[in-house]
């Protein structure tokens, strides 16, 4: 019965996903403002005297695409700029983790309320799921329910209070690089006494790699679409050796092509040599990713689809307690706990051999 | 489409994201505590650990040349690092930096859990996917308002087939 509730929710978000994601549109992604857009912006041509122009008048126009700096910038703290999110995933992370990890995500920033459905598969056999997690998490209580197939456990893991992972604002505030030519923004946050950041270069590792605390969704197997931080380190730390090759749409987003040559020591781990991103430059979200090998095959990937932002997305599937009926109970608050005591007896047994 | 308001709200992101402001949770008299801790540490280095399950092994390209490592499908397995106690003298808000060094190519867990001990209860700081962490330092950050006492640093498995999670060296610093 449990299946069969997984799988009409599954279907049913599913469905929601391909009613909803058909009317996707470009919102909030700053790159692709129409003419229309500047309907409601007024420019005075009769005050303008030809004869004597003080300063230049900049039309309103189509936000400049994302420089390099802004890009690894996003792509490091996607939390800083994601609302909500949904879409279906696929990840094959490579190297020695033989694993595909497959799946949707549904994801509420704002309103702190997230939903994965992961699926792992083994890269020899991708007919046969042999782990599957469903997380609830609220931001209160996050729930994981587990099917382990290779095994046959069935797990209803909670955790609460401190462990329940939320999102977190870390002690650095919004410190992020802006386009160079973006001349009004850098205008208005001098004039409010404000630096101007237009380098990485101008921040600490720590500031680059602040992403509001860690992932607050209590997923992350499927964080490479949305929280791209590892590999973003790992592809795109060295400026020297990828660039922003195209500025196109994909799936209705505004993304950087982005192009590049892996780090040996990095690439080397997951047998790829070059790579291609397509980033949503609006939130540094992967909207797709591969990594070949010297033939051109594809080693490593994050794929895409039914992918909708904001307004577009549809509300986070909730927990109820009859989706863990069947489940064996593991509070992971209590799990912690025990540990934790038994870390304190182990010190307590060497300090009285001292 | 966009609309006016969205362009609004464009624009006043732009413009506080152009901005670096003093980290708010620093002040005059807010005290830091740091700490290196690498797994297996000497009885000399004041620090200690402890786990359930973690194997020890030999790797050139891990801190000090050797972590530890454990098969990722339980998740109630733990490495815990130990430095020496903090008594906060009450209940404070905490900020976590931790950063944990990977380096290892069997270090493939996808979703490695990080926790700090608040002496009572833990504190999730953060998740790392150990396979495509860049080799070296990985940062995390946390905080809480109900700390009262600070000495273990934990990593958890993800549960996940197929995959394991190292313990290598953490370095944790502390400010309340």
């Amino acid at each position: 019965m449990k299946r069969k509730i997984k799988s009409i929710l599954s279907v049913g978000a599913a469905l929601c996903f391909i009613i909803s994601c058909t009317a996707c549109q470009t919102v909030d992604s700053g790159a692709n403002i129409s003419e229309d857009s500047v309907e409601n912006i007024n420019i005075n041509e009769s005050a303008i005297d030809d004869s004597v122009i003080d300063e230049e008048i900049v039309p309103d126009e189509a936000p400049l695409n994302i420089t390099k700096d802004q890009l690894y910038y996003r792509c490091m703290n996607s939390m800083e700029y994601l609302s909500h999110v949904s879409g279906d995933v696929k990840v094959r992370y490579g190297g020695k983790d033989r694993n595909v990890y497959q799946g949707t995500v549904n994801l509420d920033f704002v309103n702190g309320k997230y939903f994965t459905d992961a699926s792992t598969f083994d890269i020899d056999n991708l007919e046969n799921c042999i782990y599957n997690v469903v997380t609830y998490n609220n931001s209160n209580i996050c729930h994981s329910i587990i099917d382990n197939i290779i095994d046959g456990s069935k797990r209803h893991e909670t955790m609460k209070e401190g462990l329940c992972p939320t999102l977190e604002i870390t002690t650095f505030a919004n410190a992020c690089p802006i386009n160079p030519d973006d001349k009004s923004s850098i205008e208005a946050a001098r004039a409010k006494g404000k630096t101007v950041i237009t380098s990485i270069d101008q921040l600490s590792e720590e500031q680059i790699n602040a992403t509001y605390g860690g992932d607050p969704t209590g997923d992350h197997v499927l964080g490479a679409f949305y929280i791209p931080q590892e590999m973003s380190m790992g592809y795109l730390k060295n400026f020297d050796m990828w660039d922003i090759t195209d500025y196109k749409d994909f799936q209705g987003r505004s993304c950087a092509v982005v192009q590049g040559k892996a780090e040996p020591e990095y690439g080397s781990r997951f047998n790829v040599e070059t790579f291609e991103i397509l980033v949503d430059q609006a939130t540094g979200v992967w909207m797709q990713f591969e990594g070949y090998d010297a033939d051109g095959n594809v080693m490593q990937y994050v794929y895409s689809e039914n992918v909708c932002f904001d307004d577009d997305t549809v509300d986070v599937p909730t927990y109820k307690d009859e989706y863990a009926e069947g489940y064996e109970e593991l509070d992971m608050n209590a799990v912690d706990q025990a540990n934790i005591d038994e870390t304190i007896r182990k010190m307590n047994a060497e300090a009285e051999k001292e | 489409m966009f609309n006016k308001k969205n362009l609004k709200k464009f624009i006043a992101s732009c413009i506080s994201i152009a901005t670096i402001a003093i980290p708010m949770s620093i002040t005059a008299n807010a005290s830091t505590y740091s700490r290196l801790i690498d797994n297996d540490p000497t009885s000399s280095s004041g620090n200690s650990s402890s786990s359930n399950g973690f194997s020890y092994i030999n790797g050139g390209s891990c801190y000090n040349g050797d972590a530890r490592i454990i098969l990722s499908g339980n998740s109630s397995n733990f490495y815990h690092w130990i430095h020496p106690k903090i008594s906060l003298g009450g209940v404070k808000t905490v900020t976590v930096n931790l950063q944990v060094y990977l380096n290892h190519a069997n270090f493939t867990d996808p979703r490695a859990s990080y926790s700090v001990y608040k002496n009572g209860a833990s504190l999730t700081v953060g998740y790392i996917n150990q396979n495509t962490a860049a080799g070296g330092w990985n940062y995390k950050y946390a905080s809480s308002n109900d700390f009262t006492g600070l000495w273990l640093v934990s990593v958890s498995p993800s549960g996940q087939p197929n995959c394991q999670t190292g313990a290598d060296a953490v370095n944790v610093t502390y400010t309340y």
